[in-house]
């Protein structure tokens, strides 16, 4: 059985929706199918909503990564010489990871661009900041995104589209100590869709506010004009299928009749995120291409990166106001290390710890103290943190690749293997950096608790499927096109080469609507 | 002879049946989740400011999975009982101070269900939907409880002199 297309996009998160929104403005009649692998988890919904607020319990994270080690349903791996973390750093569902990301939306810098030129690590990017930059604004706009225009970040024509949020009380007193030890102070730039103003929505949000690409597809899918326009969940893709330089489309599981089927489309791009984005390359081999799609100079999977993520955690002897974290986000960030001048050595973002200070009064009141016992609690001991990401850089021989068999979606399983050439020299950065925070809490009163071990989560994972001129050192040039074939595109963090200090989701964003724009253009 | 709020019972939750909580039944839960106030002695949060809310807690975690009726049931049985043979004050200290049951497997007996299945999910709700400025009087926002506008005329949180 076979259908026709348009476009076959992969994955239906932040990036497939803005592709998608880009095509549908350019011509509404657009045909585009797209595949999800997992399924729809529910938002906007009550019980949902109060089963997370009265159990803590969310409604995606069964579709996280199952990495424990031995089990036959581990799903991923980590085998190089430092321990890569799988599990919670990406939702499999429709929305993708969008379903539980905090909404922080930061551009990359300038110099982000250009990291191989400025300091022989990494790799360029095809081209320069300027030529993202009005996607970035257009990005923006799409996600809701407030901040401060005064803030440190790279060159902006315009402000935000919405204001930032205000600091804390706790964020306001942490940001008078980061400007006595050499940070500048500024707002998390968070993507609130419909204009959320408060907190209790960050996990999961029952009302919209946060950005969620379930959200954002949901109305393009809804929308009567867009008659051609069709989305499958529960329908895994295994292989794309090629015949010498183009595609033809994609074969797929169809979840309801239990069939293997193929899906045709004049172009096909893959959305899948940085792990399935390469998986699904490698796995799909043709005689020309027996080691993959855009896999001839055997780059795909090559260079894998992410952020550690490290924290400094201090407590003092009391809580005179009885501040605890009323947001469930961090609102003060400080992109002071995150400049030209430390990106030989790796860039750092510098954030508050969102669930500091906590005062539990539930478990508190569970536990059966009395009010006077809690009031003393409140007014007593008074923990604080602070976080960073530090960039890394890409190393060829730091790769993901196909481990035997398949997941619970149908997918195949992960193998990662990350190791540091220095980690001496790499750790010992962290801990001067960790000592820098500690002093920032120390001057107000904070005594230093025990650090903990740090290792590199999988949330920001990038640069799999890299942008670069060469087939040879990059797999998608400028355009996202992969070298070699000429109708077939990737859209994820998996192309970004190198991964800056912050977040990459709004970059991504930008990445997809320039992509769905010029696809649009090129279509007319 | 043990009385009737210590019986064993299974850890296991209550069927729900088929039939929506009562009136009664609700009246007796209401004053089970408002007895929270009364032992924590929040009395500038009305609880009455909650009714809507806790509510909509009731009707959502009354059908779907996990059904909690068979539960909400029981537990009004059981508070009605104890206020009827110790009086409210003392069920109240009984059920929020001297019984503490926060695992599923101390769930053994009928006032360890009432607490782990209904009556911390009150303390949460409670908490969420405002209590929590029970014990911080200028807190203005907590998770779950989505203070706040779609207009600036105020912060949604607590802020300090830099904003």
């Amino acid at each position: 059985m076979t259908a026709a297309y348009d476009y076959v996009i992969v994955g239906s998160g932040v990036a497939a929706t803005l592709v998608c929104d880009r095509l549908l403005e350019a011509n509404p009649l657009t045909s585009i199918l797209v595949l999800e692998a997992g399924e729809r988890i529910p938002a906007r919904d009550r019980r949902s909503w109060w089963d997370l607020v009265l159990a803590k319990r969310t409604p995606y994270s069964i579709t996280y990564d199952d990495d424990k080690a031995g089990g036959e349903s581990q799903e991923s791996y980590s085998v190089g010489n430092v321990l890569w973390t799988f599990k919670e750093s990406r939702v499999r569902a429709y929305g993708g990871s969008t379903m539980h990301w905090g909404g922080w939306s930061l551009r990359f810098k300038e110099e982000d661009f250009e990291c191989r030129s400025r300091t022989g690590r990494g790799a360029d990017w095809p081209f320069g900041y300027s030529t993202l930059e009005p996607w970035y604004e257009l990005a923006e706009q799409k996600l809701g995104v407030g901040g401060a225009l005064k803030d440190e970040g790279p060159r902006r024509r315009w402000g935000y589209p919405l204001p930032a949020y205000p600091w804390s009380a706790h964020e306001s007193e942490l940001a008078g100590a980061f400007e006595k030890h050499g940070l500048k102070p500024g707002h998390m730039p968070i993507a609130r869709f419909k204009r959320c103003m408060t907190t209790g929505t960050c996990k999961y949000c029952p009302i919209g506010a946060r950005y969620s690409a379930q959200d954002h597809m949901d109305a393009l899918l809804y929308e009567p004009a867009h008659a051609n326009f069709h989305l499958k969940t529960g329908a895994p893709v295994r292989r794309i299928v090629a015949n010498r330089n183009r595609v033809n489309g994609v074969e797929y599981h169809d979840a309801m009749t239990g069939e293997w089927l193929v899906a045709q489309g004049a172009k096909v791009i893959v959305c899948a995120g940085t792990y399935e984005s390469a998986k699904l390359l490698l796995a799909s081999t043709s005689p020309e291409w027996p080691t993959g799609l855009g896999n001839r100079y055997d780059q795909v999977g090559r260079y894998i990166v992410t952020h550690l993520l490290f924290s400094v955690e201090g407590t003092r002897k009391d809580n005179p106001q009885g501040w605890f974290q009323e947001y469930d986000f961090p609102t003060l960030m400080s992109r002071s290390w995150d400049t030209p001048e430390k990106q030989a050595d790796g860039k750092m973002f510098v954030f508050n710890n969102r669930a500091l200070p906590k005062i539990e009064f539930d478990t508190l009141m569970m536990q059966g103290k009395s009010r006077k016992e809690i009031d003393e609690i409140v007014k007593g001991p008074r923990r604080a943190g602070l976080s960073a990401f530090v960039e890394e850089f890409g190393d060829p021989q730091n790769r993901l690749s196909l481990a035997p068999g398949t997941g619970k979606f149908g997918l195949p399983k992960t193998r990662i293997s990350f190791s540091r050439r220095n980690p001496a020299r790499f750790m010992a950065t962290v801990t001067a950096a960790q000592a820098k925070l500690a002093e920032c809490l120390a001057s107000l009163g904070y005594e230093r608790n025990e650090p903990t071990k740090e290792n590199p989560r999988g949330d920001h994972a990038s640069g799999v499927c890299r942008m670069g001129h060469s087939p040879d050192s990059s797999v998608t040039n400028g355009n996202l096109a992969v070298h070699g074939i000429e109708n077939l595109f990737v859209c994820s963090n998996a192309v970004l080469p190198n991964a800056a200090a912050v977040n990459p989701t709004l970059t991504l964003g930008a990445l997809a609507l320039r992509l769905g724009s010029w696809l649009a253009e090129e279509s007319r | 002879m043990a009385e009737f709020w210590d019986e064993t019972l299974p850890v296991d939750m209550l069927a729900p049946g088929d039939q929506p909580l009562s009136r009664e039944e609700v009246d007796l839960l209401w004053s089970l989740f408002r007895a929270i106030a009364t032992h924590w002695e929040t009395e500038k949060i009305d609880p009455e400011l909650m009714r809507s809310r806790w509510l909509d807690m009731l009707e959502a975690r009354s059908s779907g999975q996990v059904d909690f009726r068979g539960e909400y049931r029981h537990a009004a049985a059981v508070w009605k009982v104890m206020v009827d043979k110790l009086t409210e004050p003392v069920a109240i200290t009984k059920l929020f101070a001297d019984t503490v049951v926060t695992k599923e497997d101390q769930a053994k007996s009928r006032i360890a269900h009432v607490k782990f299945y209904v009556a911390n999910d009150f303390i949460r709700c409670f908490v969420a939907k405002g209590g929590f400025r029970g014990f911080v009087e200028k807190a203005r926002n907590h998770t779950g409880f989505m203070g706040g506008s779609r207009f600036r005329e105020w912060p949604p949180v607590r802020t300090g002199d830099r904003r």
